[in-house]
């Protein structure tokens, strides 16, 4: 599911940016995808939004054009108040991203 | 092309380092800062040649940050960087007199090569707009021609005076220490020079004494000024 060419091309053929990116990727994503229920349910719509951006590019970086797809509605409902099927496109995508980080970072799975 | 200074502001704080360990490895000389605010204080603070800015921070966001640092700068390049790919915000991104704009995911070598285009376009820009003629009341003062214009009557001025009166019109209202005037002539700060200095400045108030719009002052352990109440560049 992961482009590695397209994320070598984007750092320019440098294999030590790349590994980096891939290692922030590792931490930084699941830890962002976790606070999403919460931020969704305390209603904290503009730190939701702010998540749903933050991640729409990492994913983008990668190729994982389904998921910052999705990230790019959910962030786009927020912005214009349609917060009514958050909480269900989350948990969809929660389920969706576990298996995705299992199969492609199993060391690394939730 | 000379170590170029740029501001980054990118709230995505560990990818931006990488950005920014990218451009310098270029040959850049980066400031990283991770939300609108702290950008424009460091703007304000530093001297850069070039700003890139993500459209959607905490506390600012890149277009006011744009607005604000236009109104500091209005020379100053910005480049945004956004992960939204709405024409709408293209379309407002150039508005407020943005150089370029990058969708994320970017190329850092395409991001790199913009940056570079855009100083060398700057660049060229600022040397097609050297002033070589001004103005003040009735005279006028032709860089090209050594020719200075004082009350209706054409005077031809040596190399160094036409230098020395650029100086002052360059400087026009500020102070032009005794330095920076024998560099800008001479090219050095010799000592002997400040005689030689001191004759020149001479011919040229005799040569501007009929206008009585322009004088230049002495100030004294400082060097002169070049004092008129109107503009002259023209």
């Amino acid at each position: 599911m992961i482009d590695l060419s397209l994320l070598k091309n984007l750092m320019s053929g440098d294999e030590k940016l790349v590994a980096r990116f891939i290692l922030i990727f590792k931490t930084q994503v699941p830890a962002q995808v976790r606070q999403l229920p919460g931020l969704c349910e305390n209603q904290e719509w503009e730190e939701l939004s702010t998540s749903f951006h933050s991640l729409k590019t990492q994913f983008s970086y990668l190729g994982i054009t389904e998921f910052a797809e999705q990230m790019r509605e959910m962030e786009e409902n927020v912005d214009n108040g349609d917060t009514s099927s958050i909480a269900a496109g989350i948990s969809q995508f929660i389920k969706a991203f576990d298996q995705f980080m299992q199969a492609e970072f199993p060391e690394n799975s939730l | 092309m000379e170590t170029p200074s740029l501001l980054l502001i990118d709230d995505e704080i560990q990818y931006s380092e990488l950005t920014k360990e990218y451009l310098e490895m270029k040959g850049c000389k980066v400031m990283l800062k991770h939300d609108g605010q702290a950008g424009l204080d460091a703007f304000k603070l530093h001297s850069f040649d070039l700003c890139v800015l993500d459209v959607k921070m905490p506390k600012k966001d890149g277009f006011t940050l744009a607005e604000e640092i236009k109104e500091i700068n209005e020379m100053t390049p910005i480049i945004f960087l956004t992960g939204q790919s709405l024409k709408e915000d293209k379309i407002k991104g150039l508005t407020l007199g943005a150089d370029d704009y990058l969708t994320k995911p970017f190329s850092m070598e395409e991001l790199y090569l913009r940056i570079k285009a855009i100083l060398k376009r700057v660049k060229v820009q600022e040397k097609s707009v050297v002033i070589d003629q001004y103005q003040w009341g009735d005279s006028k003062f032709d860089l090209e021609l050594r020719e200075l214009t004082v009350a209706g009557e054409k005077i031809k001025l040596t190399s160094i005076e036409s230098k020395l009166l650029k100086l002052f019109c360059d400087n026009q209202n500020k102070v032009l220490t005794r330095d920076a005037a024998m560099m800008g002539i001479w090219g050095d700060e010799e000592h002997y020079r400040g005689y030689s200095l001191n004759v020149y400045v001479g011919k040229l108030r005799k040569f501007l004494k009929p206008d009585s719009s322009v004088e230049i002052l002495n100030l004294h352990g400082e060097g002169y000024k070049l004092v008129y109440k109107q503009s002259v560049a023209g």
